[in-house]
């Protein structure tokens, strides 16, 4: 019982008391340039989710059953990284064969998954924290999850203030950063909600 | 497809390259990260018992070594002229954002020699606040015949005081301090270890 | 000089961090001091040098197709060159800047100029490109730790320099802090540039 606590935490941290863009600045590019309309928000959502949920499976095995036992532990960052491109190309593939409306909608920002810091981050952390599988999987999902609650509150904010009348000198990353600030502050609120 | 051979030769011996390279810096590298690794805890041990010119381990041979709040990870025994002098703990304790490791040196008098402050992720500008000297220097000549308390207010002979607005990271580090205080008393003080 | 040009491009005009808005992970995350902004910014600019020099040397043997992965490889080996020598030679500045050295690699400057300049210009202007995003993005780095410490902590580089009553503004070392700052200082900066057209 208490080892399905712990996977709660995991979770609860990752979504709300550490969340990954907010208070771990992984996954800020993508965050300031795909979070312009929710639909869009929520489809990268959907996308990181799937890679990250994958890519820390992989990740795990990698580490654990290759680098490790050849005692290759350096490696790790080029292995991952490896993983993580191939993933996105694999997960590119399916995407444009089973649904072209949101190959087209996601565009460049798919190929763009590789680069987003937040995949290879909880890639690394997970082994850092030393997980076991499942909570690998908790952690690498819950991590993707609270990635796209960002994304889509900060769509939700962006699609109000396109109506709104704004300084020009702030218009675009500099209004967004802003924004992202006082919900960073907002979420600063969730600490210490984990003992 | 020997174009597809072609291109993933390529990029095998691209990829080739690339780990040679690496395991050549890490061979290069590998002592000189040793020696931080071991110059780190000795500096910790050395902070807190600076009388001590070496640091022997010591088993740790009691189930008083843990508790709900806070557990030993390893007992040093400091030597100078071969004589006992004091030991080292190093204890990890429930901070406010997750484990904070703590060496604390007590010496034969059963007086608190040093307490140091080692990896944590306490808030920053609060919490964090326990690694500067003006905290952790309050246990300096404390008695440990009774656990040491933390209090708001101006500390009496068995206290400290808290950081304000730090409360849970403060009582981390006094949970860490107590336990270390407890075995010290409990088990190496009847001649428990060696 | 046409590579002293190239160089002053990286730092000014096409500065990665103000101008491209690129690698902000790191540039939110490590500049709660000054000195961990100058540590990061190095870092860099050592695998946007190395990782420039190799792609543009290479550009011809690398099959199109497989580019992208090719550029990864090379730019997370010297990353991992970088990471080693950093936890064996300033293991303070290696704990302080934490998981955010492995990040390199996935920093969008690195891959950015490796397929937009690396891979069609010679080594040598490679190497210029390299240094002067490098050189800028450690200014940008540092601009904003200093501002960071200044206001957060009352210090700069650990020097206290703010007076004894000063009382920090924590928030500005807490991630709130980080996006506000670079939020204003980018506004700022087009205040600025836009005066002059």
């Amino acid at each position: 019982m208490e080892y399905v606590g712990k996977l709660f935490m995991i979770l609860l941290s990752t979504l709300l008391v550490n969340n990954f863009v907010l208070s771990r600045f992984l996954g800020i590019c993508p965050f300031l340039g795909v979070s312009k309309k929710v639909s869009t928000a929520l489809g990268m959502g959907a996308a990181v989710t799937f890679v990250m949920a994958l890519a820390s499976l992989i990740t795990y095995i990698v580490q654990y059953a290759i680098l490790e036992t050849l005692g290759l532990e350096y490696l790790q960052t080029i292995a991952f990284i490896l993983v993580i491109a191939a993933l996105v190309q694999f997960v590119e593939m399916v995407i444009q064969k089973t649904s072209p409306t949101l190959y087209q909608a996601l565009g460049v920002y798919l190929p763009l998954i590789t680069t987003n810091c937040a995949v290879l981050g909880v890639a690394i952390i997970n082994i850092q924290e030393k997980y076991d599988l499942l909570q690998t999987l908790i952690n690498g999902t819950g991590a993707a999850l609270g990635f796209t609650l960002a994304l889509v509150l900060m769509a939700g904010i962006r699609e109000r203030l396109e109506l709104s009348d704004i300084p020009e000198p702030l218009k675009g990353f500099p209004i967004t950063l802003i924004t992202a600030g006082l919900m960073s502050v907002a979420f600063l609120g969730f600490q210490g909600l984990i003992k | 497809m020997s174009d597809i051979f072609k291109v993933g030769l390529k990029l095998f011996i691209i990829t080739a390259i690339a780990a040679m390279i690496l395991g050549v810096t890490h061979l290069a590298t590998q002592g000189p990260i040793e020696q931080q690794r071991i110059n780190a805890t000795n500096l910790a041990k050395q902070t807190v018992l600076p009388q001590a010119e070496d640091f022997n381990e010591v088993d740790i041979v009691s189930e008083t070594a843990q508790n709900d709040k806070a557990r030993i990870l390893e007992i040093s025994a400091g030597m100078k002229d071969n004589e006992l002098i004091g030991y080292t703990f190093k204890v990890i304790t429930n901070g406010y954002g997750g484990d904070v490791e703590i060496t604390v040196g007590i010496n034969m008098d059963g007086k608190v020699e040093g307490v140091q402050i080692g990896e944590h992720s306490e808030t920053p500008g609060l919490g964090a606040k326990i690694i500067e000297k003006t905290f952790t220097e309050q246990y300096h000549g404390k008695e440990i015949e009774n656990p040491i308390s933390v209090t708001k207010s101006e500390p009496g002979d068995q206290e400290i005081q808290a950081i304000s607005g730090a409360t849970v990271s403060s009582h981390a580090v006094n949970d860490g301090v107590n336990l270390a205080a407890q075995y010290f008393l409990e088990i190496l003080l009847s001649g428990g270890g060696q | 000089m046409k590579l002293l040009k190239i160089i002053k491009n990286g730092i000014i005009t096409e500065n990665p961090t103000f101008r491209l808005v690129l690698g902000m992970c790191p540039t939110l995350a490590v500049t709660t001091a000054a000195a961990n902004g100058i540590g990061m910014g190095l870092a860099t600019a050592f695998v946007l040098v190395f990782s420039n020099l190799v792609v543009a040397l290479i550009k011809d043997f690398v099959p199109k197709q497989v580019r992208i992965p090719a550029y990864i490889v090379v730019a997370a080996t010297f990353v991992t060159v970088v990471d080693m020598i950093m936890e064996a030679y300033v293991p303070v500045l290696y704990e302080s800047l934490g998981l955010f050295i492995p990040l390199i690699v996935v920093n969008c400057i690195i891959l950015g100029r490796a397929e937009a300049f690396a891979s069609k210009n010679t080594p040598l202007a490679a190497i210029a490109d390299g240094l002067g995003m490098g050189l800028g993005f450690t200014c940008s780095l540092t601009l904003l730790g200093v501002i960071r410490e200044l206001l957060g902590a009352g210090t700069v580089f650990g020097v206290q320099v703010m007076p004894q009553s000063f009382n920090p503004a924590v928030i500005m070392i807490l991630p709130p802090g980080a996006f506000i700052t670079l939020g204003l200082l980018l506004g700022l900066l087009n205040k600025l540039t836009a005066k002059t057209e």
